[in-house]
């Protein structure tokens, strides 16, 4: 089954193929069992090497 | 046969993940606001210099005796991060000492600094150093292309300074985020600031953040973005994430993201920056104020402030006083009756929160609630 938006998630600028990338790792980020893992207060900067499974997890192949 | 979960169903498994969080409130985060002093005297500054009483900042010794005693009375195997902010905090002439002195502990020791590079760019020895005091972060502040940037800063030539200190912060290997805050006279600038930012910079994150009425920025002031420059920003994220989302596992790509920009909506969230968002403030996040206050973040108003260090134990204050971060109806107020999503956002932003001037959401458009994902939707 794919999951689709039913209202505005594919409205804008962003071609299909786009749209569908940027679903999955949606997905994947809903999925992530830290669910602010990565929000950070406005003035941080990321933290450094130590914690970059989010990122290879969220956005890898 | 398994049946995948529909978005519903991966929300409502989020907002779980949210709920236990908010019960548990490990403290994860903390953010020191070294100074409210400042070599810069910006137009939109959100902790102006005027509003604090200097003398009260907290010595070399009270500031590193917090830390120890959060080492002493919290689980420091959930510790992440700690981040510095101020005022400008190079300008404590013990800030090295300090950093020396807390980062003897490894879970101390990743550590990030936002700064609007005057110091670094002067003093480019001080990386190495920061280094070794297991700095890892910085973030600067450049706020568009050299004439808005120097404009909004009141300060001919700070542009060119801060645009050097990032450059050699990414050669030094620190992981650096350009922070960029959207207003009305710089918001058309996005697309080619951006672009110029990573070709020169080349930072890990360019960060958007939405000008908010605290500090020197009066609630009805012109900088604030109006609805259709609000929906300027995060066009541009949606279009630029979209493109290059692909290669956000690689340290090296410029991903975008707006920072603590408040919830925008289930379809929205997810879609223009790497993260769903959430406030994370008095759960997971401590703010220390330069006079020792504590708060839930160090960019709040200082109406919340819910203890103070020089008179009590800090763990007493974050288990005790911090109800209004984890029991949030309070904050259902204005727009946010009406919401069909105020169990995902639980009211936004902290740092939108205000009661004297407003007593409700800070709105970070001249208009209404940037928050609401209906209002980007009928564009």
């Amino acid at each position: 089954m794919v999951i689709t938006l039913n209202r505005t998630q594919n409205k804008g600028t962003n071609s299909g193929n786009e749209s569908t990338r940027v679903d999955e790792f949606k997905k994947r980020m809903l999925q992530w069992s830290n669910p602010v893992e990565f929000v950070n207060n406005m003035y941080s900067s990321h933290p450094g090497d130590e914690f970059t499974e989010y990122f290879v997890e969220v956005f890898g192949e | 046969m398994s049946i995948e979960p529909t978005w519903d169903d991966l929300f409502e498994q989020w907002k779980k993940r949210i709920d236990n969080l908010i019960l548990e409130h490990p403290m994860q985060i903390i953010s020191w606001e070294a100074t409210r002093r400042c070599n810069l005297n910006c137009l939109h500054c959100g902790s102006p210099a005027e509003d604090a009483d200097h003398a009260e900042e907290l010595t070399t010794e009270e500031i590193v005796g917090a830390f120890e005693q959060i080492a002493q009375d919290f689980d420091t195997s959930r510790f992440r991060h700690i981040n510095i902010t101020g005022g400008e905090p190079f300008v404590r002439k013990d800030l090295l000492e300090v950093l020396r002195r807390i980062s003897q502990r490894p879970y101390y020791r990743n550590i990030d600094i936002q700064t609007n590079g005057i110091v670094l760019a002067d003093h480019p020895e001080l990386f190495d150093e920061l280094k070794q005091c297991g700095v890892t972060g910085i973030g600067v502040s450049i706020d568009g292309l050299e004439d808005a940037h120097d404009s909004f800063r009141r300060a001919p030539g700070s542009f060119a300074k801060v645009f050097k200190a990032a450059r050699l912060a990414v050669e030094h290997g620190f992981t650096v985020t350009v922070g960029m805050v959207a207003h009305s006279k710089n918001v058309d600038q996005i697309p080619d600031f951006f672009e110029l930012v990573r070709n020169e910079i080349n930072p890990r994150i360019f960060r958007i953040l939405t000008l908010d009425p605290q500090g020197r920025t009066e609630i009805d002031s012109d900088y604030l973005l109006s609805p259709d420059g609000l929906r300027q920003v995060i066009d541009f994220l949606r279009t630029e994430y979209g493109k290059s989302s692909p290669t956000y596992a690689e340290p090296s790509v410029t991903m975008v993201e707006m920072g603590c920009g408040g919830w925008m909506g289930k379809e929205l969230e997810g879609t223009f920056r790497p993260m769903i968002f959430h406030c994370i403030a008095g759960i997971i996040n401590l703010g220390i104020l330069y006079d020792g206050k504590l708060a839930s973040c160090s960019n709040i108003s200082r109406e919340f402030i819910e203890g103070d260090l020089r008179t009590e134990r800090i763990k007493t204050i974050w288990d005790t006083r911090y109800q209004r971060y984890r029991e949030s109806g309070w904050k259902k107020t204005g727009e946010c009756v009406d919401c069909g999503e105020w169990e995902f956002c639980h009211g936004g932003p902290m740092h939108t929160r205000g009661i004297r001037r407003t007593g409700r959401c800070l709105s970070r458009t001249r208009d209404r609630a940037l928050c609401t994902s209906g209002d980007y939707s009928s564009a």
